[in-house]
C-alpha cells in the first residue's frame, strides 16, 4: 500500500503544475459564462439570440442556452471543457506507457511492486484530477452566482448541476480507463496518446452523427460519448441511470483490460 | 517482504533460460548459477543478451524458455519476493529530469519498503554534495547521474546488486571508489552482477565471469582459469645465439631470434626449466596475459 501511495504522490507531484493550470481554467470559464450570461441577460439578448439558433440546434440542445440559467450551465457541456478534460484524462492514461518509453519503469518495477500498483496509480490519478477539476467547476459556478448573478433570475438548481458535473467526470473517467488500457498494451506514450486522441475523436463524431441521423443511431450506441446528455439534464430531465451505468462499465472494463494486459506483457 | 534465503541457495540460479522476439532469439539455452558472496562479470558486445538476461531477472521481460531465479526464488512466480533482495543499475537510467536527485533517492527508497541506511555513506564515497541533490537532474551532469543511480541501487543495502554498464561516465577516481565499494560488498556477503565493456575493471574486481555471444554463454569460468586458458608469456633473453629446438608439449613459440624467444606456456611453467638449464640464459621475463586477450576471441566467433 505505502508503495501505491508513493507512486500516486510522485505522478500528482509531477503533473501538479498542469492539474494546478487545469483546475484554474475550468474555474475562470465558469466564471467567465457567468459574466457572459449576465451581460447578454442584462441587455436583453437572450431573444435575439434565440432568433438567430438553427432550428437542428434548438432540437439538439433543448433551447438550453438561451437563458442566464442555460447559459451557466452550458459550461458543463462546451466542447471547449470537454475536449481538454479528455486531453487530460488522456495524457494521465497513457502514463504507464510514456514510463516504459522513457525507461522510468525499469528503476521502478526492480522494487518489489506488483505490477498492478502501477495501473492502480494511474486510476487514482486519474479519479483524483477528475474529481479536482470537476470541483473546481462546481466552485466556479457558486462563486460566480453568488457574487456575479442579476437579481430576479432564475439560477441553476443545485442537482443539475451536480448531474452535468456527474455525467461529465463519468464520460471523463470513462475515456480516461480507455486510454490506460490502450497504454498498457503500448511501448510508447506518443502512441498511446494519439490512439487515444484519434479514436476519441472517432467517437465524439460518431456519437454526434448518431445524434442527427437516426440511421447511424445503432452505431452511436458503442461511443461512451452517446450517454454524455447533458442537453437533456439543462432541459430538465434527470441524468438517466442507464447513463451512468454504462459509463462505470466503460470506466471499470477499462481498468479491468489495463490491469490484465500490463500483467501479462514484457516492460520493452 | 525481506525474504532473504540461507546462503545455501544460489544468489542468482539461470536454467535454460531461452528469449526469443519473433524469430529473433535473444538469449537461448543459458544456463549458470552466482553463489552469494562472488562479484561475477556478464561480458558480451552489444546486442549479445546481456541487458534482456538482466531484464528476466527483474521481471521485465518473460523468458521464452526456461527459468530464473534469486536466491531460490522464482524471477516470475515469486518476483517480489526476489526484487525485495535486489539494487538495480540501468545501464539507461530512466530518471524524469524535472525531479530532484533527493526526490529520486527518496521515491526508490519508498518503493523498496526499507531504509536507506547507506545513503550518507555512499554519497560522501562518491562524492556527491547534499546541495547537488536539492537540484533538478537536468542539471545533472552524466557522471552525477550515475552516481546517482548507483546510489539508489545500493542505498537499502540489498542482498544482490545487479550494475548494467557501472562506471560509465564515471571519473577515473570515481570508477576506482566504486571498485572499494564492491570489493566491501563482497566482503559483507554481497552478491554483486555487473556486466561491463571494461575488461580491466572486470579483471580487477570480478571473481568469475560467463561471456554471452549472440544470446548464449561461450565461457564461464573464474577470472584467473581464463586468463590461464591463453597461457603466459614467457621470453627468454640469451647472453648469445642458441639453435632452435623442440619444446614441450603445451608450450610454442609466439617469435624466435638466436638471443631471444617469445613462448606461450599453458600450464605449469616447471616443464620450462630443464630445457633452459643447458642454455646461455641472462634473463627470464613471465607475463600474465591481460583478459582482454583472451575475452576477444570468445567475443567473436
Amino acid at each position: 500500500m505505502s508503495e501505491l501511495i508513493a507512486l500516486v504522490g510522485h505522478s500528482l507531484r509531477r503533473r501538479r503544475g498542469l492539474f494546478a493550470v487545469m483546475c484554474l481554467i475550468l474555474f475562470l470559464f465558469q466564471i467567465v459564462m457567468i459574466v457572459a450570461a449576465r451581460a447578454i441577460q442584462n441587455s436583453g439578448g437572450f431573444s435575439t439570440l434565440g432568433a438567430l439558433l438553427p432550428s437542428f440546434m434548438e432540437e439538439w440542445t433543448n433551447m438550453a442556452a438561451l437563458s442566464f440559467r442555460g447559459m451557466v450551465l452550458f459550461g458543463y457541456t462546451h466542447p471547449v471543457v470537454l475536449l481538454f478534460f479528455i486531453a487530460i484524462a488522456i495524457v494521465i492514461g497513457s502514463e504507464p506507457a510514456m514510463e516504459i518509453d522513457s525507461k522510468f519503469i525499469d528503476l521502478v518495477m526492480s522494487r518489489p511492486l506488483a505490477r498492478s500498483v502501477v495501473i492502480n496509480r494511474s486510476i487514482i490519478v486519474l479519479v483524483t484530477a477528475t474529481i479536482a477539476g470537476i470541483a473546481s467547476m462546481i466552485a466556479g459556478t457558486m462563486g460566480g452566482l453568488a457574487l456575479l448573478a442579476p437579481p430576479s433570475v432564475r439560477t441553476p438548481e443545485a442537482r443539475v448541476i451536480l448531474s452535468l458535473a456527474l455525467n461529465l467526470g463519468l464520460i471523463v473517467l470513462a475515456w480516461g480507463a480507455v486510454t490506460l488500457a490502450i497504454a498498457s498494451f503500448a511501448n510508447r506514450g506518443g502512441s498511446a496518446a494519439a490512439i487515444g486522441g484519434l479514436l476519441a475523436f472517432v467517437m465524439i463524431v460518431v456519437d454526434y452523427v448518431g445524434r442527427f441521423w437516426e440511421a447511424a443511431l445503432p452505431i452511436s450506441r458503442f461511443s461512451p460519448f452517446h450517454y454524455f446528455n447533458p442537453f437533456q439534464i439543462i432541459g430538465g430531465q434527470p441524468l438517466r441511470i442507464a447513463d451512468v451505468l454504462v459509463l462505470i462499465a466503460v470506466f471499470v472494463a477499462g481498468c479491468i483490460v489495463a490491469n490484465i494486459a500490463y500483467a501479462r506483457r514484457d516492460l520493452v | 517482504m525481506n525474504a532473504w534465503r540461507p546462503v545455501s541457495q544460489p544468489a542468482i540460479s539461470l536454467r535454460h533460460l531461452s528469449k526469443n522476439y519473433g524469430a529473433l532469439v535473444a538469449v537461448r539455452d543459458v544456463s549458470l548459477e552466482v553463489m552469494p558472496g562472488e562479484v561475477f562479470g556478464f561480458l558480451g558486445l552489444n546486442g549479445a543478451g546481456k541487458t534482456t538476461t538482466i531484464r528476466i531477472l527483474l521481471d521485465l521481460l518473460r523468458p521464452s524458455g526456461g527459468s530464473a531465479a534469486l536466491f531460490g526464488f522464482d524471477c516470475q512466480r515469486e518476483s517480489r519476493k526476489a526484487r525485495a533482495l535486489v539494487g538495480y543499475l540501468p545501464g539507461e537510467l530512466g530518471f524524469y529530469s524535472d525531479m530532484t536527485g533527493q526526490e529520486m533517492l527518496d521515491l526508490m527508497a519508498r518503493l523498496s519498503g526499507t531504509a536507506p541506511s547507506h545513503r550518507e555513506q555512499l554519497l560522501d564515497r562518491l562524492e556527491l554534495a547534499r546541495d547537488d541533490l536539492r537540484r533538478r537532474l537536468r542539471e545533472y551532469s552524466t557522471g552525477m547521474k550515475r552516481k546517482l543511480g548507483l546510489i539508489q541501487a545500493l542505498q537499502c543495502d540489498p542482498q544482490l546488486v545487479i550494475l548494467d554498464e557501472p562506471t560509465e561516465g564515471l571519473d577515473p577516481l570515481m570508477q576506482r571508489a566504486l571498485h572499494e565499494i564492491l570489493f566491501e560488498l563482497r566482503g559483507r556477503g554481497r552478491t554483486v552482477f555487473m556486466s561491463s565493456h571494461v575488461l580491466s575493471e572486470v579483471e580487477r574486481v570480478c571473481d568469475r565471469i560467463a561471456v554471452i555471444r549472440k544470446g548464449e554463454i561461450v565461457l564461464l569460468s573464474s577470472v584467473d582459469e581464463a586468463r590461464r586458458l591463453s597461457g603466459r608469456i614467457v621470453r627468454v633473453y640469451f647472453s648469445r645465439g642458441v639453435e632452435a629446438m623442440t619444446l614441450p608439449a603445451g608450450m610454442s613459440f609466439i617469435e624466435r631470434k638466436p638471443d631471444e624467444w617469445m613462448l606461450r606456456v599453458a600450464g605449469e611453467a616447471g616443464a620450462l626449466i630443464p630445457l633452459l638449464a643447458a642454455l646461455p640464459v641472462r634473463d627470464v621475463e613471465i607475463t600474465e596475459p591481460a583478459l582482454e586477450d583472451v575475452l576477444r576471441s570468445f567475443y567473436r566467433e
